[in-house]
């Protein structure tokens, strides 16, 4: 369970930390194929993938299947964070908090309520 | 009914189901999307809570139970409720708290 974590929290780092990659988290405001992501981004397609990979693994970016009346499935993605907390806790490790852009009631009450926690 | 309750108790009384139902629905529905201990903790101490005071009415009104009775049980229900909550933070921050 912490081994996964920090795993997490590399996967945020690293994907941070890559201008490329920021690049395509800033101009995915809405929900775009591949194809265009590499267009506005003006980088080549194969390491656009590559990158979009990285973000959906930290999930920073999110995937969505549009299914087309031609049987071609379309797979667009979108941002999926609208910003990143760093916390180095009291046990001296680094907390992320990822904020979510589209939070449901049950996910703002269940990391209200890891935070009211946090506070014991 | 034994005895005529204020309209607006029973106007209270409704609110506090209707807002209690909701916050324990989706405590019980971040529990399972996340599986963690603590919101399952957290949905049952609400539902105790929540529940507790209508259960208290049911068995005042309907089975008799005597407003004395009732109120006891409704309070012992509400503090076992709270209970439930307050450990559920325990729970939480014991675990690492994110799914």
């Amino acid at each position: 369970m912490r081994r996964d974590e920090e795993l997490d929290t590399q996967a945020v780092f690293d994907a941070l930390a890559d201008p490329d990659c920021r690049a395509i988290l800033a101009t995915l405001d809405q929900p775009r194929p591949a194809k265009q992501v590499a267009d506005e981004c003006d980088m080549a397609q194969t390491s656009t993938y590559r990158k979009l990979e990285q973000l959906s693994e930290a999930d920073l970016v999110s995937e969505e299947t549009e299914v087309r009346s031609d049987g071609h499935h379309a797979t667009r993605y979108v941002r999926d964070c609208s910003g990143v907390f760093v916390t180095l806790t009291d046990e001296d490790r680094f907390d992320v908090d990822v904020l979510r852009d589209q939070e449901t009631p049950d996910e703002r009450l269940a990391s209200l309520w890891t935070r009211i926690s946090e506070e014991l | 009914m034994n005895e005529t309750i204020p309209v607006v108790v029973l106007g209270f009384k409704t609110v506090t189901l209707l807002l209690g139902g909701l916050i324990t629905y989706f405590a019980a529905k971040a529990a399972r999307k996340s599986g963690s201990d603590g919101l399952t903790y957290l949905a049952l101490g609400f539902a105790t809570v929540t529940f507790g005071s209508l259960l208290a009415g049911i068995g005042d009104q309907a089975f008799g139970l005597g407003t004395g009775a009732a109120l006891i049980f409704e309070n012992a229900l509400t503090a076992v409720g709270f209970a439930v909550i307050a450990y559920s933070l325990y729970v939480t921050s014991g675990s690492t708290g994110r799914p």
